[in-house]
């Protein structure tokens, strides 16, 4: 009896063991190469660019439109994280202790709108932030998450639904009225961010990417009535002048930065679309950056025919053009 | 007695296990040299095709190569979120026409690689090349997969059949040229490329100048027109480049395209409609264009034209002056 199961136990430890010298059974990443065009579809299909809505002109016969933005994160991303880092905190908090006055300063020299994307967690942290932005009226507040959370690492949709909530509530409370634009936190939107933005009265997402014009976005194929204000990759400061808190970035050259905004703006006057200008206060608002966001500044509004507005005067605009 | 055996079985089938976990990373240290032969003399570069002169006269054969990937490579991973998708639709919906507006300008050809599925799921791409006949249709893969994770030669002989089925079938004429999918290939590849009939691929990066490629130490009739990474806007100004200031890389590429001028061979340039085709972006092109046809003696051409020359001019088996 004692024999069996002694053998029975080599037995299966042999076939663990023969199993254990296959190679290893890997996850297939490459899942899309087997989809059958109707997987394709599906899959490609959740959240897409529907039609474009450029409107024919900008109001006061303006060429083209420009939404200047900033995400207020700080540290808040760190904060999510759990990360205690020190020092780390710091390269947040300089947005806070620095940056965000040296960017106000700045939009009051040239009086200009701006649209602020803020994480209520780093305005719950350094609460003089938004009363600065709100005293000075014309800039717009939207929401960048709770904590500029990856809501796609998240993958919950109650989790993200409760984040957005609180977040809109938060600003709600601290702007005087509920928030109608939001950006994706951390550069992300789930495959849940939609109908959630829709839900708590959001008309207006500034995250994708597909155009460089405003178009409508479509879920599973459907149109929304959201607006979406696109950003790019190529006008955003953070990846190439990220913080000290992540290292020098990409492209640690404000001059070289600059000079692509500038050849973006120039391609959007010519055709008559729209810019969405990115920056966070942490980064641009460096001494040696914010030389470069005056002149970009003044370059712009050295041409005729440039409409700077926040992103809801944009979204507002478009949509009534566009009959929607 | 019979537990120290078990114990024994036990750890054997541990250590097997182990053993494979930690597979070392340098086996070729332990070849021999008929071994390290064979592997590195798999796929090489054959003899030069650069032929003494190009066709009327030129001294430079130029093909402006473009790659419109759009969202296949998220896709294929299985990543189907919002932001990913609409960076690669960008390329469809904005960079493409862009591109296609600028080489109109210009009156040069251009050779497209397009991924199967990125054909399929944007299809007024080639409905809009082919107005302009002028321009080459050629495959980069099914879905941009990495051949050589898969290494397996039945599903990349699927692919590489139902990628140029479906691209006849949109472009009205079979496909005669290959890129590979992020210039990976397999140790299948080059045999299967040959199986399927085609001119030439243009992946390999031996050399600056046309070469007939060898397998196995045989001349395998197949044309190569080599790329490099240092052409490509992918890897040098895409957002997340190595150096993303696309003046700085435009130097370079016009660096190239002098020498490649000097010495009367070919200048084979990569970019990508999500690229190149932004605004930021798509100056680099225009002036790179402008330079190079300030020059006399400059060949645009697409790549089948150049494959075809080279080989006839070589009398490579398989052209009009030498029937096989």
């Amino acid at each position: 009896m004692r024999t069996t199961v002694v053998l029975v136990a080599i037995v299966l430890l042999w076939i663990a063991g023969s199993a254990a010298q296959q190679p290893p059974a890997r996850p297939d990443n490459q899942p899309g190469r087997k989809w059958t065009e109707q997987q394709l579809r599906e899959n490609s299909g959740h959240v897409r660019a529907g039609r474009s809505l450029n409107p024919k002109v900008w109001p006061n016969g303006a060429r083209v439109a420009v939404a200047v933005t900033f995400n207020v994160n700080n540290s808040a991303n760190q904060l999510a994280r759990g990360d205690t880092a020190v020092v780390a905190m710091t390269g947040g908090e300089f947005g806070a202790a620095q940056g965000l006055a040296r960017v106000l300063e700045l939009l009051d020299s040239h009086q200009l709108p701006a649209t602020f994307f803020v994480a209520p967690v780093a305005a719950s942290v350094d609460p003089q932030m938004l009363p600065e932005i709100t005293k000075r009226k014309g800039h717009e507040i939207g929401v960048l998450g709770w904590s500029d959370e990856d809501v796609v690492a998240l993958n919950d949709a109650a989790e993200e639904g409760r984040l957005l909530k609180q977040a809109v509530a938060y600003v709600t409370k601290a702007a005087g009225r509920p928030p109608v634009g939001a950006r994706g936190p951390s550069g992300a939107i789930s495959l849940h961010t939609m109908p959630l933005l829709k839900a708590n009265g959001i008309l207006y997402d500034s995250t994708l990417q597909a155009r460089d014009q405003p178009y409508e976005v479509l879920l599973e194929g459907q149109p929304s009535g959201i607006v979406e204000l696109p950003v790019s990759a190529y006008i955003n400061d953070y990846r190439f002048l990220t913080s000290a808190r992540t290292g020098p970035g990409l492209l640690p050259s404000p001059e070289l930065v600059f000079e692509q905004f500038r050849d973006e703006f120039d391609v959007a006057y010519e055709e008559g679309t729209l810019m969405v200008l990115t920056l966070h206060p942490h980064v641009v608002g460096m001494r040696s950056r914010i030389i470069y966001l005056d002149r970009l500044i003044r370059y712009m509004k050295g041409k005729p025919g440039v409409w700077f507005a926040t992103g809801e005067e944009i979204t507002r605009y478009v949509k009534q053009q566009a009959g929607s | 007695m019979r537990t120290p055996v078990v114990v024994a079985a036990l750890l054997s089938s541990l250590s097997a296990g182990l053993a494979l976990a930690q597979a070392p990373a340098q086996p070729g240290l332990k070849w021999s040299d008929e071994q390290i032969q064979k592997t590195a003399h798999h796929v090489r570069a054959g003899r030069k095709l650069t032929p003494k002169v190009w066709p009327n006269g030129a001294r430079v054969a130029v093909c402006i190569s473009i790659d419109p990937d759009n969202f296949t490579i998220p896709l294929n991973a299985g990543n189907v979120n919002p932001v990913p998708i609409s960076l690669g639709e960008y390329g469809a919906l904005e960079g493409l026409p862009r591109m296609l507006k600028l080489l109109d300008k210009h009156s040069i050809p251009a050779s497209f690689y397009i991924p199967a599925v990125a054909a399929m799921l944007h299809p007024g791409m080639i409905e809009e090349i082919r107005k302009r006949p002028r321009h080459e249709v050629a495959i980069h893969g099914w879905i941009h997969e990495n051949p050589m994770t898969l290494d397996d030669p039945v599903d990349e002989w699927r692919m590489i059949s139902q990628s140029l089925d479906l691209l006849e079938k949109q472009w009205g004429r079979r496909p005669v040229g290959n890129r590979n999918p992020s210039w990976t290939m397999s140790t299948h590849t080059i045999g299967l490329l040959k199986k399927a009939g085609l001119l030439y691929d243009s992946s390999l990066q031996a050399m600056d100048e046309p070469h007939e490629v060898l397998l196995d130490g045989q001349p395998t009739g197949l044309v190569e027109l080599p790329v490099n990474w240092i052409i490509d806007d992918s890897p040098m100004y895409g957002p997340a480049g190595d150096f993303p200031s696309p003046r700085m890389i435009a130097n370079v590429f016009r660096d190239d395209f002098d020498e490649a001028y000097r010495a009367g061979s070919m200048f084979m340039v990569t970019m990508h409609p999500h690229i190149t085709g932004q605004r930021s972006r798509i100056r680099q092109l225009d002036e790179l264009i402008v330079y190079m046809k300030s020059k006399p003696g400059v060949w645009f051409a697409t790549a089948e034209e150049i494959a075809k020359y080279v080989k006839q001019q070589a009398g490579l088996p398989g052209t009009a002056s030498q029937p096989e």
